[in-house]
Formats: structure tokens, sequence, C-alpha cells
């Protein structure tokens, strides 16, 4: 710290960046899953599909508008943020590198999903094709990706035209609010995109399974699982084969959407709304936003 | 913009005058009997007539909006979006100022046409923007009715038990309302709700013998969910008593 800046902060006996300054780099990652698909991890931490089915995912492309950093005092750190487009399957790159941000806590981590801008700035090799579909129809998560059981492959293509803030994060690395820029160094901080909130059966029990079931039902013959197709699953309690015989399943919305979703396909949009995280399993709040 | 901050502007204003004060609140269960409570078509398309719908409730909690984070627009800004949690078990009001609270367990009647005056409790005066409502441990709910379809009948009744790892806790969001001297905290039952999606011919045969349902099938899974649904109540204040 420069010696007259010190004196300052003698003097006036509060400084919001009385420690110096630092730099921030925000990486972005879908977990192993967005690049293995599931199952994924071993033994106990295995995290796989209850019903059977794998998951090999081939696109995980999600659209950022916003990040933003301020403190619990409201200070801001109006960051320069372009919009991003970048394709989890891919890796984890970074995203945006800010520096010299005040070193010390800023309380107030979010973020925001949105369809691509015009200018988006596009991260690692996601296509013109796919670019111009999330901006034609605002999506700002698209998905491609292969399920498998031992009777069937089914093809997925599903577009969420999500629209939220993604606030208040928790990080997940030590549960405290926000992130601690550090002085004099890089302090990593990462958007974690959990995929396997999209196959949750309930969002009612801390430990849901995941299924995949009563989704590939809904599988037209000889075309990709679109996500409007789970439409046809309306009645959450009883969700049936193609044909409408019983699966004897349900999916257990609880009280964690609102308002409650009346069949799969809202489910699933309702879902990804919660699928942004901070450091891995941080927990933020979530807040639609106007499209 | 100018709408916001003025709608801001207002709001701080009209919250503050009991914004923190003790103040006496009263509580009322009263069934709104005119919203098809004991006769109604469900989803499912089945014609229902209950018997008896009684709920099991632990506890209410009034919460004020965090504003201790949020700034008084941000605050406005959530008071006019949704807010999903990122997974079942998580606690959204954990650390959230609770203004208003009821915690004797009671055992509510749904179909009762009488209002329920219970007795006043101390609160906190000031905005209210989500309560949460815990069921019971054990049974939670208590039904019995008939349901018809295309001329088929099927009696049924049921004790719903949740499993344990299912949370009891029913979360309402956007109540927008305040609590002052007097205000009266109503709690009412919609059972309509619990039986919105059960299919009750994947019930045994139709038949007039009363059909104890089983957690194990549609029409119990059907009625776990549904007690639990923010659609099974509703919780509003009548400001001014």
């Amino acid at each position: 710290m420069r010696p007259f800046l010190s004196i300052v902060c003698l003097a006036v006996g509060a400084c919001a960046s009385e420690s110096g300054e630092g730099t921030l780099s925000i990486r972005i990652s879908g977990e192993e899953a967005a690049q293995s698909g599931y199952p994924v991890g071993e033994g106990e931490d295995q995290i796989a599909l209850a019903d059977g089915w794998t998951l090999e995912f081939h696109k995980v492309i999600v659209s950022l508008t916003h990040f933003s950093l301020a403190t619990e005092d409201g200070e801001d750190a109006t960051l320069e943020v372009d919009p991003v487009v970048v394709d989890l399957h891919q890796g984890t790159p970074e995203l945006w590198r800010f520096d010299g941000l005040a070193a010390q806590r800023w309380e107030e981590v979010g973020y925001r999903y949105s369809k691509p801008r015009a200018d988006a700035r596009v991260v690692n090799d996601v296509s013109d094709e796919d670019l111009e579909l999330m901006q034609d129809e605002g999506y700002s998560l698209l998905i491609e990706a292969t399920a498998r059981s031992d009777r069937r492959d089914v093809e997925l293509k599903w577009g969420f035209p999500l629209a939220i803030d993604v606030l208040h994060c928790q990080n997940g690395l030590d549960g405290t609010d926000g992130i601690v820029v550090r002085d004099n160094a890089v302090t990593n901080g990462e958007i974690t995109v959990h995929l396997d909130h999209l196959f949750f059966d309930s969002y009612a029990t801390e430990e849901p399974n995941l299924r995949f079931d009563a989704m590939a039902e809904m599988t037209p013959d000889g075309r990709p699982l679109m996500l409007g197709a789970l439409r046809g699953q309306d009645n959450l309690s009883d969700l049936k084969s193609l044909t409408g015989k019983p699966l004897g399943l349900a999916y257990d919305p609880g009280s964690a959407f609102h308002p409650v979703p009346t069949n799969l396909e809202e489910y699933v949009i309702a879902a990804a709304e919660t699928t942004g995280h901070w450091n891995g399993e941080g927990h933020c709040e979530y807040h639609r936003i106007a499209r | 913009m100018r709408y916001l901050v003025l709608s801001a502007a207002l709001c701080a204003s009209c919250t503050s005058e009991t914004s923190g004060e003790r103040v006496q609140v009263d509580w009322v269960l009263d069934q709104d009997m005119g919203a098809e409570h004991a006769d109604f078509e469900t989803k499912t398309g089945y014609r229902v007539q209950l018997e008896e719908a009684r709920i099991e409730l632990a506890s209410v909690y009034l919460y004020a909006p965090p504003s201790a984070r949020l700034s008084a627009l941000a605050w406005l800004e959530r008071s006019v979006v949704s807010v999903a949690h990122a997974h079942g078990g998580i606690d959204n009001e954990k650390g959230r100022r609770v203004l208003a609270e009821w915690t004797k367990p009671m055992s509510i009647d749904a179909l009762d046409h009488v209002p329920v005056e219970l007795s006043g409790t101390s609160a906190e005066g000031g905005a209210v923007d989500a309560v949460k409502l815990l069921l019971r441990d054990g049974v939670v709910a208590h039904v019995r009715g008939e349901a018809e379809r295309d001329g088929e009948r099927w009696r049924f009744e049921a004790e719903v038990t949740p499993d344990e790892d299912v949370t009891r806790a029913v979360e309402l969001i956007e109540l927008e309302q305040t609590l002052q001297e007097r205000s009266v905290v109503h709690v009412r039952v919609q059972p309509k709700a619990w039986l919105d999606l059960c299919d009750f011919s994947q019930l045994e045969a139709a038949s007039e013998e009363l059909v104890r349902v089983e957690a194990d099938n549609q029409v119990g899974r059907a009625l776990s969910i549904g007690v639990r649904s923010p659609s099974a109540f509703v919780v509003y204040i009548d400001e001014e008593g």
C-alpha cells in the first residue's frame, strides 16, 4: 500500500480496501458430469440415475450476461462484464478476470442466466448455429446428450429459456457469504452448474433420485427428445408410459418452485433455474426476471 | 425505473410506522366453504365429496423480508419475481427474522363451517413476505370421502404420512403484507389441492366398500405430495383486524 493511502486510512479509521488490492478470476464448470456424463464418481460418491439410464453430454452451452460483486453495505465493485457464451462440455474456462479489486470480503456475489446478447463473447467452441438458435429462441442453457439404457438410446436436445438472477451466493468452499479477494494475489471463483438438478425426482428431500424413465417415455419415434415433449407428462404424481400405462413414479416439487409446476416440462425448467451455484456446492437465491 | 424508486419510497414509508414495534395479533382458522372444499372436481376428472379432511399443523411462521441484506429497491424487485430453492431440505428462511409465530400444534378440520379463533400472540410489526407452515411428525392428514367418474364410485380413506426424509415445511412466498396492532392472521386449508392429482381408478375396483389408501399406490403418492403443496394453504393478513 502506498504511504499516502496508509496515512489517509489511519486518519479516517475505515477504508474499504485497507488491505490493498487483488485480482479475481472467474471460471465456470459443469463439474465432471458435463464432460463425462452420468454415472460420475466412484463408490459412495457416485452419482447415477436410479433407473439404470446413463447420460453422455455432447453440449452444455450456457449464456451469462452479468456478474456482480458487492459488499453487504452496498459498495458495488462496478465490474466491467461482457456477456459470454460457453460450452461446459469442453472444459472449465476462465470467463472474466478482474484486476484492482479491493482486497476484502465481497458478501454479495451474483450472476445472470439470460439469452445471448448480440455482443456476446464466445468463450470456447460454440457453433454459430447454436448461438443463433439460443438468440432466436431465448435460450440461456442448451443441452445435447445421449441417454442410454439396455433397451434403447434417446437423443436429447433441450433448450431452456431461462432469465434468472442468481443472487446472494454462499461460498461452497467454506459456507461464508460471497468471496474474499486476497491482497496482491489472484483469487479464483467458480460458477458451478449442477446438471443433476435436471433429473431430480424430488425437491422435498435432501437426497433425491435422478431419473430418466418418465422422460424417455415421451420420446417420439426416430427423433430427439425435445423439452416440450415432457409436457405430455401432465400429472407429476402419476407418470405414464407413451401408451398411458402408469410407471408407478411421482415427481415431488415440494415448496421449491413458485408457481407449482403442473407438468414435467415446467418441472424440469424450474429445476434448471436452480442449477447455478458458487464455488462448488454454494447455494444461491434464484429470481426470475422479465425476458 | 422512476416507478420502482417511488414505490420503494412509499413502501418504506408505509411499513415504518409499525416496523420493529411489539404488536398483538390474532389468529383465525376460517375455511372458505364457498371455494369447493367438500365437493369439487379434481384435475384428474373425478367428482369428490369429502366427509373428513383434517390436517395436523405443528407451527406457522411469518417472516420479514431479508431487507438487512437487500436494498429497498432490491427488495421491491424480489417482491415481483418468483424465487426457487436449489434443493429440498434447504431452509430458505434460515436466519431470517420471524415477526409472528404460532407454535401450538393443532389439528385443523378443513371442512369446519365455523371460523376458529385462536388466542392472540405477541408479534413484531412490519412487512411480511413469506410464511412457513410446519406439519407435524407422523400422520399429517386424514381424509375420507367418495370419488366418482363415469358412473363408477370409490369410497376411500387415508392417513397421510410422508416419508421420514421428506420435509414437513410448506413455504408460501410473495405475501407482501404488513403486521400491525390487532392484525388478524388467517390460515386456510384447501383440501382440493390434496386430491387434485389422484387417479382413483388405480385403487382396487370401484365398489361401495371403503378402501384404505396405501402409501405406495398412485393415490397415496398424490396425497402425500398434495397435502404438502403450497396450493393446499392460504395465509393472509387482515392488516387492520
